[in-house]
């Protein structure tokens, strides 16, 4: 009898789906398939080996594991494992020898491999969403399936630029362009675009893709459109681009060939033993249950009952009635309510990205349901869409969210001291004091655990998020996962699934993660006593019982949710429309059967910064105009921003000297980082050594992407990996020699125990000359250099420039003129500021205090919110222009980084003075802000002023900004007016 | 008599218990032991499971590094237990000064005490004059105790790691190191524990119960942020893990660090001018330390093992990558030992990182590419933790490593 064949069976258990592959001895593939497991690993395991025990027989068989879900089961099965990257490495090397590279997109990973000249592997770090899941969370967002997604890609006619670092980030972009009404098709593009950037970027860091690329891994097997971004990102011919069949199950055929290797040969059956005897033994830690039985679940039912609104028949009701819009992010809220504050209506629903179209729908049929003696007195809209709904349908009244939230909390406690707001894409806190708003708090960019995130893990996991979240009611051991962003709660979800928690355990786990975040990273509550007495939880997410709990559990205080907890901002709105009253301008039912509009989409060219504009035209001859960071996209003249120090700063920057007339180098000045208050010492120092001078301009998206691709560390700073695109902007200019110093130390001026630069800013210098290879030692000078040291600076600038011929002397006094420019400049400055404030007061204006690092004057960085406090008609002052009004602060934290010291006594400066706000500028990764935030806020809010913070990255989202200003704005006018009464 | 002084004297008085975080439990132990000898009662704490990362996730701002969340919940958890006199309990940690975020934890600890322990003194050790009425009083005689105790420290470390995969029995290591620590902290006080060589070869005899195979296992570095490198807790024992993974896992020995941190002070003074008496201090101290680091590292060359890499090796490699000019946090030094790793047979390197950290942008993943260059046979896999950073994410990353063992 001839010897029974020797099989080799590949087992890849990825986060989603457990797959395998099963080669005979010449390589064939005898078995290939994949099944979803919904975070049921053994048992899809076991299913998937009783397919082959059928198909294919009982082996014996070589064996290996692969994939991230792999890893522990294998451990525990004693069976041989393969690390996926190298699994797809060795599957790679079998059947596409002629492959140069090859790039593989999991559900939570993504992996490149360079081939040829010279092997490497790479994978994401643990902070980068460009992958399946994040495809995924796209759909959710969009309210499409994958493939419906995937085709609209596909007639799409224009990309978007979307933030491709991180889900949370592009989540928030997406947001605003859908809100502008761009085209669903448009917008499907840009994620793949999205998508191949983060991966080319992300992982290439400068390493060139080229020659035949293979591309693996379901999103890329499944997803044409995102083949093609890839494919013309690349600039990959057809041949070249390669798109395996069985992509999906590719690294379970690396990991059958791993197998191959190993001595052990086991049946179907010993394997699956082995992974039957798999106990879930993890060290899981588990909080209380969220209920101990029914009984206590329905006296907790019953005991928020209480917050019932009343309501009353539409159809019947005759006389006054007052809407109330709140267009969210994601969905449409409307409350009608009658003279007595009765519900007459209320509609929620996800607004697809179409909000005019959902709400004419919706007045349409109130209209129809309505009793004709109904009448419609007044209106009011809030939430992100309010000025396109105020312009579209006529609607009568805005008001800010954060004041419609207000209005509704202290409808159902009037003595409200705290109100928690969870919604969709956003967390609101308020804290109450006096009866008007204290203090706002918002989440910031990176931190989503809202109902979106809970929707998003429902789904991922195979079910709705209504019965997600009740089946983890009764779990009798929830486990922790922590509160931090969705990328890491990915990750921790998926270790209490190799840790064996159930679906319950975890469902209660995230509904209490939800609330972990809410407390800790966006209230940062130290204890809860800050909350106060009387706490009102509102927001769609709070209508699931199991957050409401969690919340309840968490702070051990009962809380007041009303049954419209998710319809609060509406019923704001409606509530704050019966106040004002007034006659209705709002769209008529008549109006409404005519109305129609259209979407044109442009670019402005009113300057550099190109905006990509959404133009919606109205049947009523209105336009709607967004996109736009300033007025000038709506075929306004810009005022002149005389009240804007931002603007003067960033003109007074580039005043500088004429170049000589026959320079003897081309110096490249990179506008980045320490330069932008520095620059005029180092112009005018090259000049004066006859040289000329190019200055890389205001940083922009584009110039971004082109230097994108060398940026070896994806969570620095935004305003660190700008330079890199400056860096190859000015390589493009023909210069001798590039130049940025290093300095570990800033200009002191003596506010501080020390006077630090921030690493980042000290060193970046180093990082650029290293990671960008058209750059050495002999293009790219960074001397290092302390500029309170004179004697050492010059010598070592003399030691960097003397091979060329630079003597001593001149570099003396090139380095003098050049001082002297820099405390010109300096000195202008708070000049300016000085003005501006007399301006402003003159005129009655509020002045806001902008306060951030001189690089925030980049209107890339800043992403025009200058300009948009400009149209706000507020003055704009910078905190480096009144740093110096008082005596230097003595701070609580260790106050050694000079531009860090400018904060915190401008933040004592502005508690001082009632007319000034402060604006706290934020720039995404910045460790040192960690530190100055918790500062800042103290400084302020010891003197009862309101402290608000914006967080800034690549993501371009003025709406949220506009309506923390907005807030901002309108809480001090509250306060104001309180005060006077 | 200054107000500091008196104050660490009621410390010592009153006998106060002075927590202490864990880092490198071995140097510690004996460290600690010295300090106690002077009338302290310091306590070393060593964290298990979720809670410390929970209470440090809650007190302290959520965007500050990971060592600093971690030491500030290993103090909170440890305090809340209840089993200290909490008008009698301070907490100390070490503060290098500098540029980088970390010299602020000690002010981050103030603020979350304030509400929760508001008895709870924080103090710090430091050389960098940080912390004037808090830090605690070194004299010469002590610090030099301090010194010979970091060497004991790294002579033990050293010989652990290169014989536990090789251990004749498990918990063999631990024996000798039980052993050894009882054996030093009886000299302490005493002349002879401060004859280095003779407490060096102590230290080395001992470990040469366990013979060394012919063929050894693959050796992986381990480099990084000097907490998150180091503390088992905080990188949920990457080195169990790596020896399970059946590899010799090689560390920089403490003494580097310190030397480093002596080495910018003298640079402070050659580059900018700064400071002209610590400069000269600091050079004095740098020739002793480094001679005892030489005469360590000989003793461990001589018994056949893998010597720590020579500081003055170190620094030169690190000026082949980047300007030891770049200071801040463990700066150019991470790349140096890389480099100096990778050049003497250890490709395979672990940079631990805690996530976010801003040196570590430059130092860390910013110098992958150009080491490659330098030398292409380097193995690096950066590592980023944090609070909440898994396991699995983290062991496929080592997996990925591991696949490409040099």
């Amino acid at each position: 009898m001839q010897k029974k064949e020797t099989l080799s069976l590949g087992i890849d258990v990825g986060s989603t789906t457990v797959k395998a592959v099963v080669l005979n001895a010449d390589g064939e593939v005898l078995y290939a398939n994949y099944l979803r497991h919904g975070s049921k690993v053994k048992e899809t395991a076991l299913i998937e080996l009783n397919e082959i025990k059928e198909k294919v027989g009982m082996g014996p068989y070589h064996v290996s594991f692969t994939g991230s879900a792999g890893l522990g089961l294998s451990e525990r099965a004693h069976l041989p494992f393969v690390q996926e990257v190298e699994s797809a490495f060795l599957a790679i090397r079998k059947l596409f020898p002629e492959a140069d590279a090859a790039i593989e997109l999991g559900g939570e990973d993504a992996k490149i491999i360079f081939l040829t000249g010279g092997v490497e592997e790479r994978m994401n770090g643990s902070c980068a969403g460009g992958t399946g899941a994040f495809i995924d969370q796209m759909a959710t967002l969009l309210n499409i399936s994958l493939p419906e997604m995937d085709a609209m890609a596909l007639r799409a006619e224009k990309a978007y630029p979307i933030a491709s670092r991180c889900g949370v980030f592009a989540k928030s972009d997406v947001q605003a362009i859908l809100n502008q009404g761009a085209k669903k098709e448009d917008i499907a593009l840009s994620i793949f675009y999205a998508v191949a950037d983060q991966t080319i970027a992300g992982l290439a860091q400068g390493r060139e893709i080229k020659g035949n690329v293979l591309f693996l891994g379901g999103p890329l097997f499944f997803l044409k459109g995102l083949r093609l971004a890839f494919k013309n990102r690349l600039k990959l011919s057809d041949e070249q681009a390669i798109f395996p069949q069985g992509a999906d199950t590719f690294m379970a055929k690396g990991a059958a060939v791993y197998a191959l290797k190993q001595e052990e040969v086991l049946s179907l059956n010993e394997i699956m033993e082995r992974i039957n005897a798999v106990s879930s033994v993890g060290d899981i830690i588990v909080g209380e249950p969220l209920f101990e039985n029914q009984a206590d679940y329905d006296a907790f039912l019953k005991r928020h009952k209480d917050f019932d609104v009343a309501t009353r028949d539409i159809a019947t009701y005759e006389g006054k009635a007052y809407l109330g819009i709140d267009e969210g992010s994601t969905t449409t809220k409307i409350v009608l309510l009658s003279e007595n504050n009765e519900v007459l209506y209320s509609h929620y629903e996800p607004n697809n990205g179409l909000p005019i179209d959902k709400i004419v729908a919706q007045l349409k049929h109130i209209y129809s349901i309505a009793n004709p003696k109904m009448k419609i007195v007044s209106s009011a809209v809030t939430g992100y869409g309010e000025e396109l709904i105020m312009a579209s349908l006529h609607v009568d009244y805005g008001l800010v969210e954060t004041m419609a939230h207000f209005k509704a909390a202290s409808f159902f406690e009037p003595k409200v001291d705290f109100i928690l707001d969870i919604g969709g894409q956003d967390i609101k806190c308020f804290r109450i004091k006096n009866g008007a708003i204290d203090s706002i708090m918002l989440n910031e960019a990176c931190s989503s655990g809202c109902g979106s995130f809970l929707q998003a893990f429902a789904q991922a996991l195979g079910y709705d998020v209504e019965s997600f979240s009740k089946i983890g009611l009764f779990a009798k051991r929830p486990v922790e996962l922590g509160s931090r962003c969705t990328v890491f709660m990915n990750s921790s979800v998926k270790q209490a699934q190799r840790d064996g928690a159930s679906i319950e355990e975890i469902s209660a786990g995230l509904s209490r993660s939800v609330v972990k975040n809410a407390l800790y990273k966006v209230i940062r509550v130290h204890s809860f006593e800050e909350l106060g007495e009387r706490i009102v939880c509102q927001g769609g997410t709070f209508l699931n019982n199991a957050v409401l709990r969690s919340f309840e559990q968490e702070i051990g205080h009962e809380v007041t949710r009303p049954s419209i907890a998710g319809l609060m901002g509406a019923f704001g709105a409606a509530l704050y429309a019966k106040e004002r009253g007034g006659v209705s301008k709002l769209i008529t039912k008549e109006e409404l059967d005519h109305f129609s509009y259209t979407t044109k989409h442009a670019l402005c060219q009113g300057c550099t910064s190109h905006c990509n504009l959404t133009i919606l035209s109205f049947p009523d001859k209105g336009v709607f105009i967004s996109g736009n960071k300033c007025e000038k996209g709506e075929g306004k003249k810009a005022k002149p921003n005389t009240l804007d120090l931002y603007a003067y700063k960033r003109k007074r920057l580039l005043q500088l000297e004429e170049n000589p007339k026959e320079p003897k180098f081309r110096v490249g000045l990179p506008l980045s980082l320490a330069l932008y208050e520095q620059l005029p010492l180092w112009d005018t120092f090259f000049k004066r050594l006859g040289c000329e001078t190019v200055v890389s301009p205001f940083s922009t998206r584009k110039l971004y992407r082109h230097g994108q691709k060398t940026i070896p560390s994806d969570t620095a700073c935004y305003p660190a990996k700008l330079m890199h695109g400056h860096a190859d902007y000015l390589l493009n200019e023909n210069c001798d020699f590039l130049f940025y110093p290093s300095e570990s130390y800033n200009v002191d001026e003596k506010r501080g125990s020390n006077h630090f630069n921030c690493p980042v800013v000290a060193y970046y210098g180093e990082l650029i000359k290293k990671n960008d290879s058209r750059l050495n030692e002999k293009n790219f000078i960074d001397p290092f250099l302390d500029l309170n040291a004179p004697k050492h600076a010059i010598d070592s600038l003399y030691e960097s420039l003397k091979e060329r011929g630079f003597s001593k002397k001149e570099i003396k006094t090139a380095f003098e003129a050049g001082v002297a420019a820099f405390s010109a400049y300096r000195q202008d400055v708070k000049e300016q500021g000085k003005r501006v404030i007399e301006e402003a007061r003159k005129q009655g204006k509020t002045i806001i205090v902008v306060a951030g690092r001189p690089y925030h004057i980049d209107p890339e960085v800043n992403h025009g919110i200058d300009k948009l406090l400009d149209s706000l008609d507020v003055a704009v002052v910078s905190e480096d222009a009144i740093a110096f009004m008082d005596a230097p602060l003595k701070t609580q934290v260790l106050n050694q980084w000079t531009y860090h010291a400018r904060l915190f006594d401008a933040a004592h400066y502005v508690a001082s003075q009632p007319d000034m706000e402060m604006l706290h500028l934020v720039s995404f990764g910045c460790g040192v802000d960690a530190i100055t935030t918790d500062e800042v806020r103290r400084i302020l809010e010891e003197k009862g002023r309101l402290y608000t913070m914006i967080k800034i990255d690549e993501i371009n989202n003025l709406g949220a900004v506009r309506i923390r200003i907005r807030s901002l704005i309108a809480a001090v006018e509250e306060k104001r007016r309180r005060a006077k009464q | 008599m200054s107000e500091r002084s008196k104050f660490f004297k009621k410390l010592r008085k009153e006998k106060y218990t002075i927590l202490c975080p864990d880092m490198l439990p071995t140097h510690f132990d004996i460290l600690i032991a010295v300090l106690n000898k002077e009338g302290y009662n310091i306590k070393i704490v060593s964290p298990k499971g979720r809670e410390a990362k929970d209470e440090g996730l809650r007190a302290i701002h959520n965007d500050a590094c990971y060592p600093a969340l971690i030491v500030a919940g290993q103090f909170i958890a440890e305090l809340k237990s209840g089993q200290y006199d909490l008008d009698h309990t301070a907490v100390i940690m070490s503060q290098t000064g500098g540029g980088c975020r970390a010299s602020n934890y000690i002010s981050l600890f103030r603020k979350a005490f304030h509400e929760l322990f508001p008895t709870v003194p924080v103090l710090s050790i430091n050389f960098s004059g940080l912390e004037k009425d808090a830090s605690l009083p070194f004299n010469v005689p002590l610090a030099l105790k301090a010194v010979t105790a970091v060497q004991y420290g790294d002579m033990i470390f050293n010989l652990e790691l290169q014989t536990r995969p090789y251990e004749t029995y498990p918990g063999q290591v631990e024996e000798i190191k039980k052993d050894l620590a009882a054996k030093l902290k009886a000299q302490i006080g005493k002349p002879s524990f401060m004859k280095l060589k003779k407490n060096l070869l102590m230290i080395r005899d001992a470990f040469s119960a366990i013979s060394l195979p012919q063929k050894r296992k693959p050796r992986v570095a381990i480099v990084g942020e000097i907490y998150v490198k180091y503390s088992p807790y905080a990188n949920n024992n990457l080195t169990e893990f790596l020896e399970k993974q059946n590899c010799e896992v090689v560390y920089p020995s403490l003494s580097e660090f310190v030397l480093y941190c002596i080495y910018n002070m003298m640079e402070d003074y050659r580059r900018y001018g700064m400071k002209w008496l610590t400069a000269k201090v600091a050079g004095m101290l740098y020739k002793h330390f480094l001679k005892q680091t030489r005469v360590m590292n000989s003793l461990i060359k001589e018994g056949g093992y893998f010597p720590y890499e020579d500081f003055e090796y170190v620094v030169k490699q690190g000026e082949r990558i980047i300007n030891t000019g770049v200071k801040m946090g463990e700066g150019w030094l991470i790349p140096a030992e890389m480099l100096a790793y990778s050049q003497n047979g250890v490709h395979n390197i672990v940079c631990a990182q805690p996530f976010g950290c801003l040196p570590n942008h430059i130092v860390g993943k910013g110098m992958v590419r150009p080491l490659k260059e330098i030398d292409p046979s380097i193995n690096i896999v950066p590592l980023d933790f944090d609070a909440s950073s898994t396991q699995v994410n983290q062991e496929n990353r080592l997996k990925l490593m591991l696949a490409n063992l040099k």
